[in-house]
């Protein structure tokens, strides 16, 4: 579904700083109806790797492929975002949010409007459909932003660290919300993140991604059916598969932080 | 719940004790007057001020000076509006642009206007044209300088959203840029209405052959200040309703951006 073909992205120099490989020679397919998970130390190019997926950028070599199109600019007909700020319009009521998208790809008024009310009924928010985003808390805004993502009703999702400036319990229970959409639909999602466990939770199968410039380490499955839920956090295959993570991570980590090439 | 109910029982004594205040100066300012502790020459009572002004209002000289210092501020108003919010959108939204004029922008903003007022007379003669001209000197620059703040304010992850949703340039300057920098263009809006009537009233007093400047300096060179005072309440009286109402405006269109103003709804 999503296809990532030999891609290498090479950041321009810019103001006396050298020019930066952020992406060397990644080749990876992640298949319909797949949750597929990046994760890597910062700056390992994994948000990078998203937003090529997503039309945001262009790759210097290489090329990707969403559905079978070469993508070169958004196509929000088969791809939908959720970011890591959760970038609602303030000005808009959390309906107004959410019909944003439709809005944006030229849908009717009225079916806008029956199709947001939708999507907030998925993620329990449609009572909130009246508020303002800054009555909300984080993780409601969050939901609000998922709500918008799904409303688009695309074949693949794009989730950049979409938890991140969350609590840890306001994540788990998106997490289990999210693995329990999933499981209703038949998207393909593809989620950048930092937490091994949200990885582990969420994840058919992890890329492990190298400190710059990113390649992928290693991928690891999970071959656990949808939706999870908190019973697998405590089994022995999540923390099997989350120690994995972790020890793989670690060494790629401290080159990263160290500056030490592994 | 305790500091809501505080703030609810607190706001009537404010209003009582401003009222009063108000109330107290004017009394004072009228007995002060008729006992000729103050120099009638220069001061009249309230009472005097407001005879005066009742007197004004059926004096077809002060109600034609009136509609041209209203007309002079209109002209220079929808001249300096319009070019403030086009010239302040082309110069906030192209970064070539903005590199170009911001600082020459800042620079005629410092410059005192008020030293080019005898060569605009000099240009335009002390017609309705000098006056509107030199007052749109002074209101261009509060909007224009907002609306270059107000589009460069804008938060670029909520332009990246609606591009990856699929808005085009179009959509994305009426759906996220204008919406986004409405509350700064409004404030620019109400701050240039006062520069406008400022530099309206500024060039009738420097030299016209009317306006209600002309008036108030005419009155003040024939020690009438009962009339005087009057014009300075009746010119006090549209500027604040004007700049209020624009203020309300303002609230309006910002709500979204006071966090504090309501509590979060968890």
């Amino acid at each position: 579904m999503i296809e990532f073909q030999d891609v290498s992205v090479v950041y321009a120099a810019s103001h006396g700083i050298a020019p930066i490989e952020a992406l060397q020679r990644i080749s990876l397919a992640i298949h319909q109806g797949e949750f597929f998970t990046l994760i890597g130390p910062s700056g390992c190019g994994k948000t990078t790797l998203l937003n090529l997926a997503a039309g945001l950028r262009r790759p210097t070599k290489g090329q990707v492929l969403v559905g079978g199109n070469a993508i070169q600019r958004p196509r929000p007909d088969i791809v939908s975002i959720v970011f890591q700020e959760y970038s609602l319009f303030p000005w808009r009521t959390v309906l107004g949010n959410v019909e944003a998208g439709l809005e944006f790809r030229g849908v009717p008024a009225p079916q806008r409007r029956e199709r947001a009310l939708r999507y907030l009924r998925m993620v329990g928010l449609e009572s909130f459909a009246n508020a303002y985003p800054r009555q909300l808390s984080g993780g409601m805004k969050q939901r609000v932003a998922i709500a918008r993502a799904l409303s688009l009703e695309t074949p693949v999702l794009l989730m950049d660290e979409p938890f991140g400036a969350l609590d840890e319990q306001t994540r788990m229970v998106l997490g289990e919300e999210l693995s329990r959409i999933f499981a209703r639909t038949d998207k393909t999602i593809l989620l950048v993140t930092h937490s091994l466990a949200e990885a582990v939770f969420l994840s058919d199968r992890i890329a492990v991604m190298t400190s710059r410039p990113g390649r992928i380490r290693k991928i690891i499955e999970v071959p656990v059916p949808h939706p999870r839920t908190p019973e697998f956090m405590t089994s022995d295959l999540f923390h099997e598969r989350r120690d994995e993570l972790f020890r793989l991570l670690h060494d790629e980590m401290r080159a990263s932080v160290l500056g030490a090439e592994s | 719940m305790l500091v809501a109910d505080t703030r609810v029982l607190r706001s009537p004594n404010i209003a009582r004790c401003r009222a009063m205040l108000v109330v107290a100066l004017f009394l004072t300012w009228e007995v002060a007057a008729r006992l000729h502790w103050l120099d009638p020459d220069f001061f009249s009572p309230p009472s005097a001020v407001a005879e005066a002004l009742v007197r004004m209002l059926t004096n077809t000289q002060i109600t034609a000076a009136a509609g041209i210092t209203v007309l002079e501020v209109l002209y220079a108003y929808t001249f300096a509006a319009i070019v403030g919010v086009l010239g302040g959108l082309t110069v906030g939204l192209s970064p070539f642009a903005y590199r170009v004029f911001q600082p020459i922008i800042l620079l005629l903003f410092a410059v005192p206007k008020m030293v080019m007022l005898p060569l605009f007379i000099l240009f335009f003669g002390i017609g309705v044209f000098s006056k509107s001209v030199f007052a749109f000197t002074l209101g261009v620059f509060p909007i224009i300088l907002n609306v270059i703040a107000g589009t460069r304010m804008v938060d670029p992850t909520l332009v990246t959203a609606a591009y990856s949703m699929g808005a085009n340039q179009t959509a994305i300057f009426l759906k996220v840029v204008v919406p986004a920098a409405l509350p700064s263009v409004i404030t620019g809006l109400r701050l240039g209405m006062t520069q406008t009537v400022l530099g309206v009233l500024l060039a009738e007093l420097y030299g016209a052959s009317s306006g209600l400047g002309y008036y108030i300096a005419l009155y003040t060179q024939s020690f009438k200040p009962a009339e005087v005072f009057a014009l300075f309440f009746a010119i006090a009286a549209l500027s604040i309703i004007t700049n209020e109402f624009l203020r309300f405006l303002e609230h309006r269109a910002g709500q979204w951006r006071e966090e504090e103003a309501e509590g979060v709804i968890v």
